[in-house]
């Protein structure tokens, strides 16, 4: 057995310091510098969403806190140890976006492969693979095929063998990819009672709904800094006072002309050209004065709602964009 | 042993995976069947040749000549014109032509035989030499005394009566002499009495090399599979991490080759009699040494290999080009001579001197040793690079 095996139920870690802590993180490939100064701190028991967007370095932070890119400088320490020693290693747990699972076993099968190289000793495998299943409700599908499963449970799956090695720090890295509604709200579920029981959770993520519903704080990483980090609705306090969030539809995309007053009101665009998303003044007249400028650019919106600003609004207004 | 995770993992994996157990398990011993048809026995003087034969003189030891030639089993003889000798030959009917020009048992100013070869069947030629030489000293003594008797008269002077008298006892009594053995220039002494083939010996191991390449090469690509589903991820990140990765993976590929050699040397054992049990534990030893090998080759071309498409058409193409050089396909003794020298540097070629030196010449572990130690070598080698390139590529500490 190897020195480094713990019994499952033995509390890895005791220290006080954060699951993860980040300062100052300089770090890239070669001569190109990814993370330009990244800070972030996550406590115990909270679940903090990480939104940016693609090539802002969210890939990049993944692997350094996981030990994988040596800082050029600042500081990763896990549970107060530097992320690239082993120790720190073992105190993280890895749900990657894709289901890194193996296959052809079953979700039992897999927990207790990954629970021996977590160090688990072979005795103790059988108690811990029942803990884990239990604790993420997976006991119903244990001896089934992961290839056999839908994605929601492939996902759960997926989050179970992150916690078999009893890790203060949870890494999900897009836990919703191929995941419908129900199982959706399942995974938010687990997420929560998850972070309930004392684990660091960071989410990787660019569903903002996924992220408002579980995530206590948000971090948004823009050209490779945290450009804004902190409790989601005090975020939205500080940069919208007084504002809400304007969503409108259309039928087929605007013209250029109707593009522009639409960009004059705030308001910017999906992929398809169809949905125009943005904030205006909580008054009679922040209001008003939309459907009046629409009227006059005549354009026919199919929907128009007004509703307090969220993530997507807090997201566009810091990267300049709202695709996630 | 953490390692002991992955090999479940990739057992469990290969058990499930029907295709692959066929391919694995199932496809080798077939092929070695085969093989073993196709070169047991074909020792040389055993293949049955087609000959296309003419005459152009009315002599009668011509008659004799060809009777005889055609009468022995491995000589598929027809006897045509001499134009129709070289259209078959020329069209690939006959595999060697024959011309009887003149008497076989006088001395004349050029050969009484003429061989018609086809350049890419110069074998055959060979075969009829060796059979006519044969058919001379089996069949046809007295022809063949007589004949080198006409050649020394011509070389000497013509033989008194007495000794033309004598000469004629002499070529009456050939057939009683050859039958006692007394007229053999050789007598063969094979150094084994065995029941199998040494040909069936020889491609069973050559047969096993070949396919312990290409199932380490497919049971090492589920690294490239492993890589981009995340598990190799959550492996490197794992307190087994690199090392628990590709020593697991390592002991597999012994295993399943170990499990692939005992399938194929037991159908060699059972359908062709090949020394297996008596040698059990230099069997063993050679199916160990051999497997990792066979994975030191193969977890290397999966470690440098992007996508399974990448690492299928690498490994092809290594495993296709050690088989060639290293003998799995013709044995080395028939390459030229460079090519065999560079067969000494593949793992293919100890591997199959180890399995013949194990089953068919019954070595000793001493002797084998060499054999082992550098099979182990490709072995330690590849799990090194292996090692070294995954950490660079994972850069963890």
């Amino acid at each position: 057995m190897s020195a480094a095996a713990h019994q499952y139920d033995d509390p890895i870690d005791e220290s006080p310091a954060p699951p993860l802590a980040i300062l100052g993180l300089t770090a890239g490939y070669g001569a190109r510098t990814v993370l330009a100064g990244v800070d972030l701190v996550l406590r115990a028991g909270t679940v903090t969403a990480l939104v940016g967007p693609n090539g802002a370095g969210k890939s990049t932070l993944v692997r350094a806190i996981c030990g994988r890119i040596p800082p050029r400088t600042g500081v990763i320490r896990i549970c107060g140890i530097p992320a690239a020693e082993s120790e720190a290693r073992a105190r993280i747990g890895l749900a990657p976006q894709d289901i890194a699972l193996y296959r052809a076993l079953t979700i039992a099968e897999n927990l207790a492969v990954f629970a021996r190289l977590a160090g688990v000793r072979r005795a103790d495998v059988a108690a811990c693979v029942a803990r884990v299943m239990a604790r993420t409700g997976i006991e119903e599908r244990a001896n089934e095929r992961i290839d056999r499963l839908s994605g929601g449970w492939q996902r759960r799956a997926n989050v179970a063998a992150a916690l078999v090695g009893n890790p203060r720090l949870l890494v999900l890295d897009e836990p919703t990819v191929g995941v419908d509604a129900p199982a959706r709200a399942d995974l938010a579920a687990l997420v929560q009672r998850l972070a309930a029981d004392g684990l660091g959770i960071l989410v990787i993520t660019h569903d903002f709904a996924f992220a408002e519903e579980v995530a206590e704080r948000v971090a948004i990483l823009s050209e490779g800094r945290i450009a804004l980090e902190g409790r989601l609705a005090a975020l939205i306090a500080a940069r919208f006072p007084n504002q809400r969030r304007a969503a409108v539809t259309f039928a087929t995309p605007p013209s250029a002309n109707g593009r522009q007053v639409l960009a004059l009101r705030g308001l910017t665009g999906d992929e398809g050209g169809t949905s125009f998303s943005g904030v205006v003044s909580d008054t009679p007249e922040g209001a008003g004065g939309l459907i009046a400028a629409l009227k006059v650019a005549g354009l026919v919106p199919r929907t128009i709602a007004f509703e307090a600003a969220g993530l997507d609004a807090l997201y566009a207004d810091v990267t300049g964009s709202n695709h996630p | 042993m953490m390692m002991g995770a992955i090999v479940r993992a990739m057992a469990l994996t290969l058990m499930r995976d029907r295709g692959a157990l066929m391919m694995t398990f199932v496809l080798p011993p077939v092929l070695f069947i085969l093989f073993a048809a196709v070169f047991a026995g074909t020792g040389g003087e055993t293949s049955a040749i087609k000959i296309a034969a003419a005459r152009t003189t009315e002599a009668p030891s011509a008659t004799a000549f060809l009777t005889a030639l055609g009468h022995a089993s491995d000589n598929d003889l027809v006897l045509v014109t001499p134009e129709e000798v070289r259209a078959r030959v020329a069209d690939g009917r006959a595999d060697v032509g024959l011309v009887v020009r003149g008497d076989v048992a006088a001395a004349t100013d050029k050969p009484p035989l003429l061989v018609i070869t086809d350049p890419a069947r110069n074998v055959a030629a060979a075969l009829l030499s060796a059979r006519i030489q044969r058919v001379f000293t089996d069949d046809l003594p007295g022809l063949a005394i007589r004949r080198v008797a006409a050649q020394i008269q011509v070389l000497v002077g013509a033989f008194s009566p007495e000794q033309t008298s004598r000469l004629e006892q002499s070529i009456a009594r050939a057939p009683e002499l050859v039958a006692g053995g007394g007229a053999e220039l050789m007598e063969r002494q094979p150094l084994t009495r065995r029941r199998s083939e040494p040909g069936v010996s020889y491609y069973a191991g050559a047969i096993a090399m070949l396919f312990l390449l290409f199932s380490a090469v497919q049971g090492a690509g589920s690294l490239v599979d492993e890589r981009r589903s995340g598990v190799f991820d959550r492996i490197v990140m794992s307190r087994g991490g690199v090392l628990a990765l590709v020593g697991g993976k390592l002991a597999f590929l012994i295993l399943q080759g170990l499990a692939l050699s005992a399938v194929l040397f037991a159908v060699a054992q059972i359908v062709y009699g090949v020394n297996v049990l008596p040698n059990f534990w230099t069997f063993a030893a050679v199916a160990v040494a051999a497997s990792a090998a066979a994975a030191g080759i193969a977890l290397p071309l999966a470690a440098v290999s992007r996508t399974r498409q990448q690492a299928q058409t690498l490994s092809t193409f290594a495993v296709l080009l050690l088989s060639a050089v290293g003998g799995s396909m013709v044995p080395r003794f028939l390459m030229p001579e460079w090519l065999q020298q560079a067969g000494v540097l593949t793992p293919t070629a100890w591997g199959i001197e180890a399995f013949q030196g194990a089953l068919w010449r019954g070595e000793g572990m001493a002797t084998l040793a060499p054999s082992l130690l550098i099979l182990l070598g490709w072995a330690a080698a590849g799990a090194a690079v292996t090692l070294w390139f995954i950490r660079r590529q994972v850069r963890l500490a």
